[in-house]
């Protein structure tokens, strides 16, 4: 109860700074920067990530803030689960059947990549396997859930994070111009976001930014496909961390590998499969899905304030060396070769 | 396999060690308040919240 009253204050100000981007800030720029919204798609979503950077880094975060703003990866978390809703079984199967070939390729290849970059410069393993896990498949989620496997210290698990994020951050400006110059379509756009970026919140980001259709929302759908496939992969490439790092493989596999593969399961992929069930099963009326897309629309305008207000420009500023050379080789690879794979292969 | 210590550049303050605290217990812990909060906003929009 004690935990709940504090994030509340922190919440209540990601709530507020969410309401001024939606009913003032947007609106305002679409009317006095239309090339700017074109463009650089600066609609609510990508404003409140822009704007959480801002408060972040601007002004010192008050510390009534800091629990509020700690929750929003939950939140972010929470939406998809609701976004789960928009979805039928025949097109996740669909979307889905597509995405496992590409993530697949994609989530093996930067992993082993970064895994032989790092021997390559003489990274200590440790690190390696930690930018490994968080290059290949969906960020910061992912290096959390190696640290322990690897045994890094919470300096060096959140000096990889710096790396990730500090990427991730390129990407999320850069994407949305991208994707609009080429001529990508929703369903390209998403395949390539939800395969090239890096971190998970960072994938949301740019598929929202760059969504024409607010009413069906496809190419998010399309992109939460594609980082759910990945996020998938988070246990099976634990267990290889796990192997990779010990010296009795055989205790690892008879004694490890259940509870590993148990224990990295992103179970808040349950929460949303249960929603796409519910709508199957003609659970929710046309007016309640209307309003269960606004209430994930609000969900991701809060979560990615918050996500924004972490993104610290100082505590990025001190990655650097090696492991950072790491980081932008792979996410410069996995860019650049999803970006061909959707072109060649999503139409 | 020759691998060398090559450990992150020193860390001069707490802010990059902030990115890494979390505020839940675990990622697992993360997923179900999700869940739970998923949970709580789709039983008040059956309730009749409309947005």
């Amino acid at each position: 109860m004690k935990k709940l009253l504090a994030v509340l204050p922190g919440l209540a100000l990601l709530l507020l700074s969410a309401l001024v981007v939606q009913q003032f800030v947007e609106p305002w720029i679409k009317i006095h920067w239309k090339r700017g919204f074109d463009l650089l798609h600066l609609n609510a979503m990508m404003l409140s990530f822009l704007w959480g950077i801002v408060l972040g880094n601007v002004w010192p975060q008050p510390a009534w803030a800091v629990h509020g703003v700690k929750s929003s990866a939950m939140i972010l978390k929470a939406g998809v689960i609701v976004m789960g809703s928009l979805y039928s079984f025949k097109e996740i199967g669909k979307i889905g059947q597509a995405s496992l070939a590409m993530i697949f390729f994609f989530v093996l290849v930067t992993f082993f990549f970064v895994l032989w970059l790092g021997k390559v410069l003489r990274v200590q393993r440790s690190l390696t396997g930690v930018l490994a896990c968080g290059c290949g498949i969906c960020g910061v989620s992912a290096e959390i859930a190696a640290a322990p496997v690897m045994g890094v210290t919470a300096a060096e698990l959140a000096y990889c994070i710096g790396v990730t994020l500090g990427f991730g951050l390129v990407e999320v400006v850069t994407y949305p111009a991208i994707g609009t110059l080429i001529g990508l379509s929703s369903y390209q756009f998403g395949g390539w976001a939800g395969t090239g970026i890096l971190n998970s919140a960072q994938v949301l980001a740019v598929a929202l930014a760059f969504e024409k259709d607010t009413q069906s929302l496809s190419t998010v759908k399309v992109s939460e496909i594609f980082n759910i496939t990945r996020v998938l992969f988070l246990p099976l490439l634990i267990l290889i961390l796990a192997f990779y790092v010990s010296s009795n493989k055989e205790r690892v596999w008879k004694t490890d590998s259940k509870k590993l593969i148990f224990e990295k399961f992103p179970v808040f992929i349950l929460g949303f499969l249960c929603m796409t069930a519910l709508t199957s099963v003609g659970a929710f009326k046309a007016g309640q899905l209307a309003s269960l897309r606004s209430v994930m629309l609000w969900c991701f305008s809060v979560g990615l304030i918050g996500l924004g207000m972490r993104t610290d420009f100082a505590a990025i500023r001190q990655t650097g060396g090696k492991p950072l050379l790491i980081g932008i080789s792979a996410g410069l690879l996995k860019t650049m070769a999803s970006l061909v794979a959707v072109l060649l292969f999503l139409k | 396999m020759s691998i060398q210590n090559d450990p992150p550049p020193a860390i001069s303050n707490s802010n990059l060690e902030a990115h890494a605290t979390s505020l839940f217990k675990s990622e697992r812990t993360e997923d179900i308040v999700a869940i739970l909060l998923a949970a709580v906003l789709v039983m008040a929009v059956l309730a009749g919240l409309r947005i």
